[in-house]
């Protein structure tokens, strides 16, 4: 369609023709709206689609073909019973009774069209070989593709007991439907549906909305032709009723039933319990909910050989295991307790499993499990053992599994007991968390895998597995008990198991070679893509520091501890390269306790930053909240506050002591209304931005605000809220004070030399420093502190009594105490415009990963709203390392104990040799060994890594670099920006099923052929489709699972 | 009361037929919300001439809402055909509606003195000529395609009305007063008074320009704002919004939140607040470009509000999810519904605080919808989190069970369905049906057979052809 601008004013128009070219990129939009107008006027035309299916939701299956009858007689294009399939499927022999029979029996899908209250079939076999003609057309005379009508609003669908036809649940009239499947399928016939009223126990017509049916399973004789209707007894759940009705399908009367009341508690109920309030008078759709609201079924085949009935409930954690007698009717009940406040949705039950034994078999293995496998309201997979009825905890960490080998007990370490280690960091519940919440699941017995079973490989899929679906439209896989790998690891050689991928109902792991090591035997280190091998250091590790420090002093800065590789040639001659702890070449204990949880570690780039910023996220990521942010600033008897009516300052990390920098402007266009970001003239600072004003004001807050304007702005966090940074003037601490405090002026004047060394590659011996870069520094309390601290060398300024003047820094501002500081407290003239600012970690290296984020336990009081650490937080979840922090703990798998701590470790580095002649300080190149000390370190970690930091102090050189023979007070010799990234690879990658896009999967359902058949729901709108079948071969993961899509 | 935004058709640029159009925000990412345009010719050529649109047909509603009493109900008219001069506004005897519509529901009785017939294809539903319940006196002339309307109970009784014009970029503010029965925004009867719509940053051109395609809006009663985004340039303006009647001020506007994707225009399209009158709301805004959800929080300095940009996210998945539309909170802000079209989906949030004190913005859940929504209304009944969505080509409207993730009802109603407003009180939905220049008035009371049911529609169907 076209438009025009016709206004009822022209002339108002005609008032925004002024032309303000006062912001930049206008040519950009220019050329924007200019493509915006063209496209309006033109028209897009799509081919129509034809498409086969319309939203499925669900399917089921049924035999079709041919059949003899015990009496001999054969009855062809029939629907069949399901078990006759199932028999010829065996080794494609013909079952007894049934040989010469040609061809054999076809299996069909029936699918399931909800919003069109509607089934469509699919040829089984074209769904994989022909998917573009696999749904039958039930209605070749009505042009375009038909489908069968079978219900309202159907919600689930079923077979009966003899397999001959398909049952619905029908949400939209409060019934059941059968559909006759031999009509199905006969397109010279029309099909036949019926439908069920049920009946209750009082004899009246029972019509609440049901959300499940599943029906009671008998053997069914091969030679015996289908009935006339559907038969044998369903079990259908009525939510808003709290009951699961039993229901002879012959008749529609209810024949037994369970009552969950309010409370929770579930009973077999009496005839006079099963009745429910209407739900489907004209119009009512408004879906009325119960107390507990049983949602979810599944029938499993018992020990006894009988079955049993579990129900699972939206509004309750406990799932109800249901005895079923011989004829389909509840006798007895247990109840299954989930932790947590949450629901089910789906319920999927796995075969007996035997656990342990050797690779590939199931020799010397223990059981059968059966594993329960439940879709919980709170997103993630529950998984408990049916026999126990005990929920097994599937997070738990790794650290604590290393010496594990009872096989029994790693299949499920049962949720609360005592010997269940504590979990991932990261964990939130017991279940299987996938990234996006989980919709549905199959789980599939693969005997025969296609790979390679010589070799471990995440493609070689053999045992039992979950393929779990999610709202995202992503297919991941579960190991439910993988048996091409081994069940814990092996104490003669750690780094042949990685334990994640041993225990059993973990994600599938997808990278490659995990256990793959020094396969050349070489000190080259690995240039693998990040999907390949096991967790490590991936490239260089790069430190990054400031103008202020020379570049070849780098090496004397902290760092990562170090090892060493030893290569050997021919035995004759061996190599020894320095190679860093992370390194994929570093010992396997280095390994083991840098990556303690593959599953844990990500692909990501890893940045320690001393005091940096608590958030690295640019516009393309969310991980920590802006790293610049933008408030309204106040001040208020010396101090400032800034104001953020969102409350996110807790979420940020900051704590008491932090750094913020109000950054102000870089130019007009982050500027208020009526505001220019003004430079102040005496500024002398490079790299701070100016502050916007009112236009207006510029030459009267010009000198209001001088001090404010020319200084680095940058303030100490007194007890941040969540809605307010309270912020006091920071003085200037030289950076090399002494860590153990200072002792006098005169150690901080020399410590100061130190420090301005540090910008010098010379070495000590031969540099004269320049007298006019000295400031004066006292040693004192830090005037920025309340409390009583060590005291710090404190930059001052001021008159002396000789007549000379001490100046402070660039950027740092001579206060009323003669004290210099980073920013004063201005008057509110000059904070009339909104400020943009930073905050910074105060002391301590700040660790952020891209993917990782700043991880920190700080929460709001909720009381006070006040920023306090998480007492009930995990201590993995930390993102600071100090200086000097506490002693580590003895055990290195304990969670106790201060994180970061310090601990005495062995590193390495390259051996520094001056020539007799120290003066000059020329390095002897004979002597580059490699040496080895005992030395302090800084141990830090977090779910993803641990690493140990050295050289995070110095006592300074006395004539040449890294003599370390200055004798000062240790110190540390770096400052505020420097940082030390480097990249991990080999993260954990969960397998999923590639290729295929799904918008919106709802089931996922096992099908007769040992495929899985997906329901997506979705629409792709740049595909037109209205959903879509996608098939997949579970045992083909090495040809990407063989999908085909039916649409 | 409602905030809402709705997608006009096809999301034409307007306004940009005059030539020259010289827009500047404020701030930074201001910095995007203050370009300029300038000298070119763009747009699509006019047609009509000083015609007159209907004072008593509706003519492309493109939203309603109701006064704080409701008592009446206001709908804008785009005039998306340009068979007119203008749009309009037109107010409706909104208790004269319910009465007609419960008539029919309990006695199946036609309202007296109204032209009414029964549905043809649908015998329970009852339609009738608009003009009898158009209050024809009050209708009055807006700009071409005007977009949204939200209302603000003024303290001296009054109803202050906003709406963003596309067709003439603006925010245009008219009072409803009840005792009059008038609505006012001029001396004369040729639209609004110039000081009534408002284009330009404390209506000083140099400060900065209306962004040329307002498009979604946001009252906050209680805290005095109006919210506007804008679908060109993908800024949000803020206006300020006196409760005691005196004259509405645009007083800030922000934009560089969002990429441009792989459309042509930035185009920030809903907003919705957090928590409605308190001082802490937070705004969120979306953007048909990507899957961004930015926020805003809005607070007083110098006197006047101004935005503050807050953190954002990214509706999560594996999929590319691009072309988001609208969103709306349930009651409490705990929970949050947004309308994205590739795939078609409404992605629930759950923005309830964390331990920070910090909404979680985690998605709880996805509800396959039609895949040409465009708007939401979220309300609670009985316990349950419930939502409405337009389904334009379908001309039904969804409803939604927020707690499930699942579809519980499909309501058709007409061509095109596209504003929708809820009056709990009387247990009536009404949606404007833009493309048969109509409204459906649909029962939601849960006691009723007819629950979920078109009761009532005003206006004949012709198909948005001539009137």
């Amino acid at each position: 369609m076209n438009v025009v601008l016709q206004t009822p004013d022209s002339k108002s128009m005609h008032s925004h023709d002024k032309n303000s070219f006062r912001r930049n990129l206008r040519s950009v939009f220019t050329s924007v709206l200019a493509v915006v107008a063209f496209s309006a006027c033109g028209q897009n035309a799509n081919p129509p689609t034809i498409l086969q299916l319309d939203r499925p939701q669900d399917v089921t299956f049924f035999c079709f073909g041919t059949q003899r009858l015990a009496n001999g007689e054969e009855l062809t294009d029939r629907a069949l019973p399901s078990s006759l399939c199932d028999a010829w499927a065996v080794d494609g022999v013909a079952p007894e009774g049934q040989e010469g029979i040609n061809p054999v029996p076809n299996v069909y899908g029936v699918v399931l069209q909800a919003s069109r209250g509607s089934a469509a079939l699919i040829d089984v076999s074209d769904a994989t070989s022909d998917p573009n003609t696999a749904v039958l057309d039930s209605d070749p005379l009505t042009p375009g593709q038909n489908d069968i009508p079978i219900g309202t609003n159907p919600t689930d669908i079923t077979s009966d007991e003899s397999g001959c036809f398909a049952i619905t649940a029908n949400k939209g009239s409060c019934d059941l439907s059968t559909l006759d499947l031999t009509s199905a399928v006969n397109s010279n016939v029309a099909s036949i549906t019926r439908k069920i009223e049920i009946s209750g126990g009082d004899g009246e017509p029972l019509r609440a909305v049901p959300s499940a049916i599943e029906v009671f399973e008998r053997e069914n004789p091969l030679d015996v032709m289908c009935p006339e209707q559907a038969t044998g007894v369903a079990f259908i759940a009525y939510p808003a009723c709290d009951l699961v009705l039993s229901v002879d399908l012959e008749t529609g009367d209810a024949v037994g039933g369970i009552k969950f009341d309010a409370g929770g508690s579930v009973r077999i109920a009496s005839p006079a319990e099963w009745v429910c309030t209407e739900e489907c008078q004209e119009g009512d759709d408004t879906n009325a909910r119960g107390d507990v609201e049983p949602q979810t079924l599944r029938l499993i085949e018992n020990e006894d050989g009988g079955q049993n009935l579990l129900v699972g409930s939206r509004q309750s954690s406990t799932m109800v295991d249901v005895s079923l007698d011989a004829s389909g009717l509840p006798v007895d009940l247990r109840e299954l307790t989930f932790e947590g406040d949450i629901g089910f949705t789906q319920i999927k039950v796995s075969d007996p499993i035997s656990v342990g034994g050797d690779l590939g078999s199931s020799a010397l293995s223990f059981g059968p499990f059966r594993y329960i496998y439940a879709i919980a309201s709170d997103g993630t997979v529950r998984v408990a053992e049916y026999d126990s009825g005990l929920e097994c905890d599937t997070q738990v960490d790794p650290r604590f599994l290393r010496d594990e080998t009872d096989v029994v007990f790693l299949s499920c370490m049962p949720v609360g007991d005592p010997r269940t280690p504590p979990r991932r960091a990261n964990a939130t519940s017991p279940g299987i968390m996938l990234p996006s919440p989980a919709t549905s699941l199959a789980i599939v017995n693969i005997t025969n895998s296609t790979g390679d079973l010589n070799t471990v490989s995440p493609l070689t899929l053999l045992g039992t597995f979950a393929f779990v679906t999610s709202f995202d439209g992503t297919i991941w896989i579960v190991n439910v008990d993988d048996d091409n790998y081994p069940d814990f690891e092996d104490p003669l050689d750690e780094s042949l198991v990685t334990i994640p991928l041993a225990i059993a109902h973990q994600l599938r792991d997808s990278v490659a070679d995990r256990e793959v090591r020094d396969a050349n035997s070489t000190c080259i280190e690995s240039v693998e893509p990040s999907n390949f091998l096991g967790s490590r250091l991936s490239g260089d590790i790069d430190i990054e520091t400031t103008s202020q420090i020379s570049a070849s002093r780098t090496f004397e800065m902290p760092r990562l501890r170090q090892t060493t590789c030893t290569e050997d040639f021919d035995g004759l001659v061996s190599e020894v390269t320095l190679i860093n702890e992370l390194s994929y070449l570093a010992p396997d204990a280095f390994l083991e306790q840098s990556f303690p949880d593959t599953f844990a570690t990500q692909n990501e780039t890893w940045r320690f930053t001393w005091e940096g910023t608590l958030s690295l996220d640019s516009s393309l990521t969310d991980l920590d909240g802006p790293r610049v942010r933008e408030g309204i600033v106040d001040s208020e008897d010396g101090t400032l506050f800034i104001d953020d009516p969102s409350q996110t300052i807790c979420s940020t990390g900051v704590e008491t002591g932090d750094y913020v920098d109000v950054l102000g402007c870089t130019g007009d266009f982050e500027c208020g209304v009526g505001e220019i970001c003004f430079f102040h003239p005496e500024s002398t600072l490079a790299t701070r931005d100016g502050l916007c004003i009112p236009s207006e004001q510029v030459d009267s807050l010009a000198d209001e605000c001088r001090e404010f304007m020319i200084s680095r702005r940058t303030y100490r966090v007194e007890l941040p809220s969540s809605g307010t940074l309270q912020l006091q003037p920071r003085a200037r601490i030289l950076s090399t004070t002494p860590l153990d405090g200072c002792t006098s002026d005169n150690q901080c004047t020399e410590l100061a030399e130190v420090r301005r060394r540090l910008a010098l590659a010379d070495h000590p011996s031969n540099v004269t420093l320049a007298e006019q870069d000295s400031f004066s520094y006292a040693c004192q309390s830090d005037p920025s502190l309340e409390d009583s601290q060590d005291p710090v060398c404190v930059m001052t300024c001021g008159a002396n009594p000789d007549g000379t003047v001490d100046e402070c820094e660039d950027g740092f501002i001579c206060n009323e105490d003669e004290i210099c500081v980073a920013g004063t407290v201005p008057s509110r003239l000059c904070l009339q415009s909104t400020q943009r600012y930073q905050i910074r970690g105060a002391n301590a290296f700040i660790a952020v990963g891209s993917v990782s984020g700043y991880q920190h336990q700080q929460m709001a009081d909720p009381e006070s709203g006040i920023c306090i650490a998480d007492p009930s937080g995990h201590p993995l979840l930390h993102g600071r390392i100090p200086l000097r922090p506490e002693p580590c703990m003895a055990s290195e798998t304990s969670l106790d104990g201060p994180n970061a701590c310090t601990v005495e470790v062995e590193d390495f580095e390259l051996d520094v040799v001056y020539e007799d002649d120290n003066d000059l300080c020329i390095l002897d190149n004979e002597q580059t060994d490699v040496q080895s000390s005992t030395t302090s370190a800084i141990r830090f970690s977090t779910p993803q890594l641990t690493l140990n930091l050295v050289n995070t102090e110095s006592v300074g050189d006395q004539s040449c670099n890294r003599d370390r023979l200055g004798g000062f007070a240790p110190h540390r010799n770096f400052i505020e920006g420097f940082s030390i990234q480097f990249d991990v690879a080999g993260g954990f990658l969960p397998l999923t099923v590639p290729g295929v896009d799904i918008a919106f999967p709802v089931s996922i359902v096992n099908a007769p052929n040992d495929t899985l058949w997906v329901m997506d729901q979705g629409d792709l709108t740049n595909q037109s489709q209205r959903g879509q079948v996608v098939t997949l071969e579970p045992d083909e993961a090495i040809s990407n699972f063989d999908v085909t899509v039916v649409r | 009361m409602k905030n809402k935004q709705i997608e006009a058709v096809g999301e034409q640029p307007q306004g940009l037929g005059e030539g020259l159009k010289v827009m500047e925000a404020s701030k930074k990412a201001r910095g995007l919300g203050l370009l300029m345009l300038c000298g070119v010719s763009l747009g699509c050529p006019a047609q009509g001439e000083d015609v007159l649109p209907p004072v008593d047909q509706l003519t492309f509603p493109t939203d309603l809402v109701f006064d704080q009493n409701r008592e009446t109900l206001f709908a804008v008219n785009s005039n998306a055909n340009r068979l007119f001069s203008s749009g309009s506004i037109q107010a409706f005897d909104y208790p004269s509606i319910v009465s007609a519509a419960k008539a029919w529901r309990d006695s199946s009785s036609m309202p007296t003195g109204s032209e009414c017939e029964t549905d043809v294809d649908f015998p329970g539903l009852l339609v009738c000529d608009e003009s009898s319940f158009v209050l024809s006196e009050t209708t009055t002339r807006l700009g071409n395609f005007a977009s949204t309307i939200v209302s603000q109970q003024l303290d001296d009784g009054r109803t202050r009305l906003f709406t963003t014009v596309r067709g003439d970029p603006s925010l245009t503010w008219i009072d409803w007063n009840p005792t009059t029965a008038r609505l006012e925004c001029s001396e004369d009867e040729d639209g609004c008074a110039p000081e009534h719509r408002l284009s330009s940053i404390r209506n000083d051109a140099d400060l900065g320009l209306l962004p040329p395609e307002p498009f979604g809006l946001y009252v906050d009663e209680e805290n005095e704002t109006v919210a506007v985004t804008d679908l060109a340039l993908g800024t949000l303006t803020l206006a300020d919004a006196p409760k005691n009647g005196e004259t509405p001020l645009l007083t800030d506007s922000l934009g560089g939140f969002f990429s441009l994707g792989t459309r042509s225009a930035v185009g920030a399209f809903g907003v919705a607040g957090q928590f409605r009158g308190n001082p802490d709301n937070k705004l969120y805004v979306t953007s048909i470009n990507e899957n961004r959800l930015q926020t805003f929080t809005v607070t007083r300095h110098g006197g006047r509000p101004i935005l503050l940009p807050s953190e954002f996210f990214f509706l999560g998945g594996q999929l590319d999810f691009t072309e988001t539309r609208g969103l709306a909170f349930n009651e409490s802000g705990s929970k949050l519904a947004v309308i994205n079209r590739s795939p078609p989906l409404v992605h629930v949030i759950d923005t309830s605080f964390n331990e920070q004190r910090t909404t979680r913005n985690e998605t709880l859940g996805q509800i396959e919808i039609c895949d040409d929504s465009s708007e939401i209304l979220v309300r609670e009944a009985d316990g349950r989190t419930l939502a409405f969505v337009n389904c334009f080509v379908l001309g039904q409207i969804w409803a939604l069970d927020l707690d499930r993730f699942e579809v519980i009802s499909l309501i058709d109603v007409g061509l095109g369905p596209y504003a929708m407003d809820i009056d709990e009180e009387e247990g009536l939905l009404v949606v404007g049906n833009y493309l048969e220049n109509s409204l459906s008035f649909i029962d939601i009371d849960p006691g009723q057979i007819t629950t979920n049911r078109p009761l009532l529609k005003i206006g004949f169907s012709n198909d948005g052809e001539e009137q």
